[in-house]
């Protein structure tokens, strides 16, 4: 650790954070304050705004007509572009590009002429079909989709739950056991599946704390799809699932930092001017404490955060770095924005206050992307398989 | 569990109008020719469910309606919204010229 924000990545931060407060925040004025969208046109307008700065398409590589941003560049701006009300699931309402589907890198030149493109110019949407009612946390052994072979194609059988956007996207990436029931990892396999393929059905919205951006669920009834569905090789979808949930958990630790950020804040200066007893909220020892504890939180949890950041981005090992980043930011921002619910009062739990959709869909973040408790075992897997390293010497 | 709005129709009337809650949901409009609104009272509403039902009171007589009080009221919405148009191949009344929530669900 030792971490210091290069001038460029101070420009970028600068700009990014004036295009939340000055286009974003606004808009958000005028919506439902559980809003997740804009209409088309409104978000066209946006779009071509973070275009003229350079910065759409930030995930994407270079080569393929994006930012090409480093992780720990990435970071940092995920921090910044989180911090307006829908900021936690809708980041700037994906005005910097769709949400990254880094797997169809890896796709064919066919496949990524389908899919890949009009996903990167904004034409198309995607779903990430992985978890199932038979578990989340371990889709090496839960996924009990099954994908037959019928001559040269596919036939895809099972069900699909807690998947965001399928309702309202062109295809997905849908992961399927190939192989038995005790193929673990290599025994599953990605395909690419239109939305629109007979026999894929979204069987309802599932209702959550979440209310604007929300998950589905899906069914499906003897899919057939052609064997150049198959994204990689067969057997290889789980590597392709877990390396790209590993890297993604570092933006989302991110942006639970960035609301947090903006939710203490606001803490504070409320604090300055909201009078009670006499004199002001942040004359009362119990409300400085609440602040300096917030303060703490969200200073370790950044430090980790970013460690995890720089660490993906040396090419060293950092998947133990990222789970504890994962597990700090999300249960820090959780503590932070909980903190500034009680110093606002009533107001706090307002809909009047963006804070309380933060503290609602903050509540998800300890579950989502891998829960609280599975970074704890992936973890305490690294530190018990083989000979211990410390941290400093990792 | 059904994904459209199932509870028995009421008629829109003063007095039934008192009785509906105040707080955030969904609801459905209907005249003689079947459901010609679906909406919601959301976050900024006035008078949530009642003040959004009230309007169309005003406007139009001879109405019913049905409501889910929820505070998953957007997402239901959408989901509403997307069974009404995929099953019927129309747009409800009150959306035609606004931005429709297009998707795949249809009723089960």
């Amino acid at each position: 650790m030792g971490f210091a924000i290069t001038e460029t990545q101070r420009t970028l931060i600068e700009n990014v954070r004036r295009f939340v407060r000055n286009e974003i925040i606004p808009l958000e004025f005028e919506l439902d304050p559980d809003e997740s969208e804009l209409s088309p046109d409104v978000l066209a307008g946006l779009v071509a705004k973070t275009k003229q700065m350079g910065l759409y398409n930030l995930d994407v590589p270079e080569e393929l007509g994006g930012v090409g941003a480093d992780t720990v560049t990435r970071t940092l701006l995920a921090m910044e572009m989180s911090q307006h009300r829908a900021g936690l699931y809708s980041p700037c309402y994906a005005a910097f590009g769709q949400p990254d589907m880094a797997q169809l890198y890896e796709a064919t030149d066919e496949q990524k002429k389908r899919y890949l493109f009009p996903i990167l110019r904004g034409e198309k949407k995607s779903f990430f079909g992985l978890t199932e009612p038979s578990g989340g946390s371990d889709p090496a052994r839960s996924i009990q989709t099954r994908a037959k072979r019928d001559g040269s194609d596919w036939i895809i059988n099972g069900n699909k739950t807690f998947i965001s956007g399928a309702d309202s996207a062109d295809f997905g990436l849908v992961f399927a056991r190939t192989g038995d029931q005790e193929s673990g990892r290599g025994g599953i396999t990605c395909f690419i599946v239109d939305a629109d393929a007979p026999g894929l059905t979204v069987r309802r919205v599932i209702h959550t704390l979440r209310s604007g951006h929300y998950p589905t669920e899906l069914v499906f009834e003897d899919v057939r799809v052609p064997a150049e569905a198959v994204l990689g090789e067969v057997g290889q979808g789980f590597a392709m699932a877990n390396e790209r949930l590993t890297r993604n958990r570092i933006p989302y630790a991110a942006g639970c930092l960035g609301v947090a950020m903006m939710a203490h804040r606001m803490a504070v200066e409320y604090a300055g001017t909201r009078s009670v007893f006499g004199s002001k909220l942040a004359d009362h020892e119990g409300i400085q404490w609440m602040l300096v504890d917030s303060e703490i939180d969200l200073r370790s949890a950044a430090a980790v955060t970013l460690d995890a950041a720089e660490r993906a981005d040396s090419g060293r090992p950092f998947r133990t770095e990222v789970a504890i980043a994962k597990i700090v930011a999300t249960e820090a921002a959780g503590r932070v924005v909980d903190r500034a619910i009680q110093i606002h009062g009533g107001y706090g739990v307002t809909k009047d206050l963006p804070l309380e959709r933060w503290y609602r869909e903050l509540r998800i973040r300890r579950i989502g992307e891998g829960s609280t408790e599975t970074q704890r075992m992936i973890i305490s897997r690294d530190m018990l398989k083989g000979r211990y390293t410390s941290w400093m010497d990792r | 569990m059904s994904v459209s709005m199932t509870k028995p129709w009421t008629p829109l009337t003063a007095e039934t109008l008192a009785l509906v809650p105040g707080s955030v949901g969904v609801f459905e409009v209907a005249d003689e020719s079947g459901v010609i609104a679906i909406d919601y009272a959301g976050g900024n509403s006035l008078f949530g469910l009642r003040g959004a039902l009230g309007e169309w009171l005003a406007e139009q007589r001879g109405l019913s309606f049905r409501y889910e009080r929820t505070n998953a009221y957007l997402s239901r919405y959408r989901e509403l919204v997307q069974v009404f148009v995929n099953d019927s191949g129309a747009v409800p009344r009150n959306l035609v010229g606004r931005d429709v929530p297009t998707g795949h669900i249809r009723s089960n």
